[in-house]
């Protein structure tokens, strides 16, 4: 476009815009830009008022990114998922929802969902596109591959997945677990189980068991109710030892104003006066280096019947002993390690007591040699995964009411119980017959 | 259309000398409205395009886009009464409605349920952007109205009196835009105000001009705040571009209208050329060309 001045006008303009003076000019001026300054800064601070109001933080509320399209029907059939997304740190770090859900075309696990390949439940394979580490670090974990196992044993995997997670081929698969239906146990013991289970892209385990739902909250994972969903009752009641230890305690006391959401790499004594399950597990806690490996803290693995020390048990006692170092002396750290090793050695004298002498009592033909055939097998079953496990773990979790009255003490009832029962079958010498279900 | 050939323009503060534009100004209007429709055809189809335009509504920008483009550059072309002109009535108000109901499909994509809550007003769906097919569709159907002397009042014709009131809605709609864009960062970088404040303050020189007479003073501020609007515009696309490509390793494209989205600071430039367009105000009435 073309400018050019014409001079010729200059008396019509006249005619038609008044011509006023300086000062009204410089007036109207002034008025119209004070009085846009003020409005401006008033709607500005009621913006500012508002968005403060709402706690909007970098971590929280936003389905950014997502796009329209998963919205515009999820927030009808899904309404939950779509809030708790919204209020996620990948929402606001805008990671959509197509980035966790993303297929492989040609994988067994995609589906199409809308011409989208989708997969509806991401697997650690899925999760490790961003974090890689914990991913990886999972995967080397009893949360992975070795938690399936516990339940089917070597049935479920091949030669390979066996090798590469150092897993027994010739373990036999978990009897309880065979013995019920599968209408059972697919609501038992799979529901906790399955934070290991194969998938069909080749990944073991579920990262959702733990960062539940779609808010993936730090506050979430690292308070202990959510590790409670599976570790609690009678066999491994690490809930319930912690509600009774000093640490929960101090946590139902004062844990409303920790700051839970701190972000990775700041937590310590100071902005946690006890440690939860994650923080003695697998947080980065002061010096403590973080890990999604839930055994790389652990020196001693407490489930067996017979409990062992670990591979390498040194360094991962090491591990653990340095976040206790953030609110413990070293002297009192040692004297509980040592006390609780002492509990665990007593308690694998027990069980192999008990072993021993259904052993023997299936050799000789005095009770049924399949497993869970007679009440015997199931006091020693008891004594082993039950009481002998509440003692270990009670002793490390400074749960003395576990180690005492809901451990060695049950132990030693049932175990006074089957060496009678054990006298009473020698005495009688009557050969077993399996009782028909 | 009786908008005419204008020899004097609001803007002699550049010269100090009354201003020859050989094309009217209506027609000036029309060839930006439709080079914004194009502008607005290529943001919503990359918008869309990353939900693959699922659902189906979401073709309706698409599609209208550059029929409004066209109907715009015909009027340009032949900016005369009749056909095309009713046309052009017509489908601009066919925008109001599209963006009406735009702005309805993204408050109901942002709520959760029935809900609309604060989180859902920073949600991806910008919920405020499709009020800019309103404003466009009521620039369209403004250029219609008439430049008669007799409709003049503040001596501003009252086509440019609700140009600029149409431009400071489109400006707010646009600070909504910013400001629930920004809200989820939390605000935790200060300069992510800007944009609200630019908005705002640009919404407010031009409400208050429009009930203003034109003069040097107010010319200079309003020029000024376009300019300054402009400014922002710029430094917005380049602090969106930096926030999509840093530190990530690796340049995903999609990426740059999937996050802080790329084209939306180029807004406050869009809107700084209106504010400056629409203010040009004919003091001279002449005959129909």
């Amino acid at each position: 476009m073309t400018l050019k001045t014409r001079r010729s006008t200059a008396i019509n303009e006249k005619e038609v815009f008044p011509v006023l003076p300086d000062s009204m000019h410089q007036n109207k001026l002034w008025r119209n830009l004070i009085v846009a300054l003020i409005l401006t800064f008033a709607a500005g601070y009621l913006f500012s008022v508002w968005s403060t109001s709402n706690k909007v933080n970098p971590a929280a509320a936003s389905f950014a990114g997502n796009g329209g399209s998963c919205l515009t029907c999820h927030n009808q059939t899904t309404p939950g998922v779509v809030k708790q997304y919204g209020e996620s740190k990948h929402a606001a770090n805008k990671v959509a929802c197509i980035d966790c859900h993303r297929g492989d075309p040609g994988s067994k696990l995609t589906v199409n969902h809308h011409d989208n390949n989708i997969v509806l439940r991401p697997t650690p394979q899925n999760c490790s596109r961003c974090h890689p580490a914990q991913t990886t670090q999972f995967d080397h974990s009893r949360h992975s591959a070795p938690a399936w196992y516990a339940q089917t044993g070597p049935s479920s995997f091949t030669t390979e997945q066996l090798t590469r997670y150092g897993l027994s081929a010739t373990g036999t698969y978990n009897d309880l677990y065979h013995m019920e239906d599968p209408a059972i146990t697919k609501m038992g013991c799979e529901v906790c189980h399955n934070i290991g289970k194969p998938n069909a892209d080749g990944s073991f385990g579920d990262c959702a068991k733990c960062h539940a739902g779609h808010t993936f909250s730090l506050e979430q994972v690292r308070k202990p109710e959510i590790c409670g969903s599976c570790h609690l009752g009678p066999d491994h009641p690490m809930k319930e030892i912690y509600e009774e230890s000093i640490h929960g305690t101090i946590y139902a006391d004062k844990g409303a104003h920790w700051d839970w959401n701190a972000p990775v790499g700041t937590l310590s004594s100071k902005n946690f006066d006890a440690p939860t399950c994650a923080i003695c597990h697998m947080a980065s806690f002061g010096a403590a280096q973080g890990t999604h490996d839930v055994g790389q803290r652990l020196s001693w693995a407490l489930t067996p019947a017979q409990a062992e020390k670990r591979v390498d048990w040194e360094t991962k006692r090491l591990n653990m002993q340095t976040v206790c170092l953030e609110c413990h002396s070293q002297a009192s750290i040692k004297t509980l390690y040592d006390n609780a090793d002492q509990v665990v050695l007593k308690g694998n004298e027990n069980v192999k007591t008990a072993q021993t002498i259904i052993k023997n009592l299936k050799d000789d033909g005095l009770i049924p040699a399949p497993p869970f055939s007679s009440s015997i097998d199931f006091k020693g079953f008891e004594i082993w995964h039950h009481e002998g496990r509440r003692m270990r773990f009670g002793a490390f979790m400074n749960g003395p009411d576990y180690v005492q009255w809901q451990g060695i003490y049950e132990q030693l009832i049932d175990l006074t119980e089957l060496k009678e029962q054990n006298a009473d079958l020698r005495n009688k010498g009557v050969k077993a017959t399996i009782p028909s279900t | 259309m009786k908008s005419s050939i204008t020899e004097r323009f609001t803007y002699q503060w550049l010269t100090q000398q009354p201003l020859h534009i050989p094309i009217t100004k209506t027609r000036l209007i029309l060839f930006y409205l439709s080079l914004n429709y194009l502008i607005v055809f290529v943001d919503v189809l990359i918008a869309h395009a990353l939900n693959r335009l699922f659902p189906v509504y979401e073709w309706i920008p698409v599609i209208f886009s550059p029929i409004a483009a066209l109907s715009a550059i015909l009027l340009f072309i032949r900016p005369k009464p009749g056909c095309i002109s009713i046309l052009n009535l017509f489908i601009n108000f066919t925008g109001v409605v599209i963006g009406i109901l735009g702005f309805g499909f993204h408050l109901q994509g942002a709520s959760a349920g029935n809900v609309v809550s604060f989180a859902g007003l920073t949600s991806g769906n910008p919920v405020f952007a499709p009020l800019a097919f309103v404003a466009l569709g009521s620039i369209g159907i403004l250029t219609t109205l008439d430049d008669r002397s007799n409709s003049r009042k503040y001596n501003l014709t009252r086509k440019t009196r609700w140009l600029l009131l149409t431009t400071a809605f489109w400006f707010f709609a646009t600070a909504l835009v910013a400001y629930f864009d920004h809200a989820r960062t939390g605000f935790t970088n200060l300069y992510t105000w800007i944009p609200l404040y630019m908005g705002i303050f640009a919404a407010m020189i031009l409400l208050l001009q429009a009930y203003s007479q034109p003069e040097r003073g107010l010319s200079i501020l309003l020029g000024t705040t376009m300019i300054l609007s402009f400014a922002v515009g710029l430094l917005g696309f380049a602090f969106h571009l930096s926030a999509d490509l840093a530190g990530r390793g690796s340049i995903l494209w999609s990426r740059v209208f999937y996050q802080a989205p790329g084209l939306a600071p180029l807004l406050f430039c869009d809107l700084g050329i209106w504010g400056i367009l629409v203010f040009l105000d004919p003091l001279n009435e002449s005959p129909l060309d």
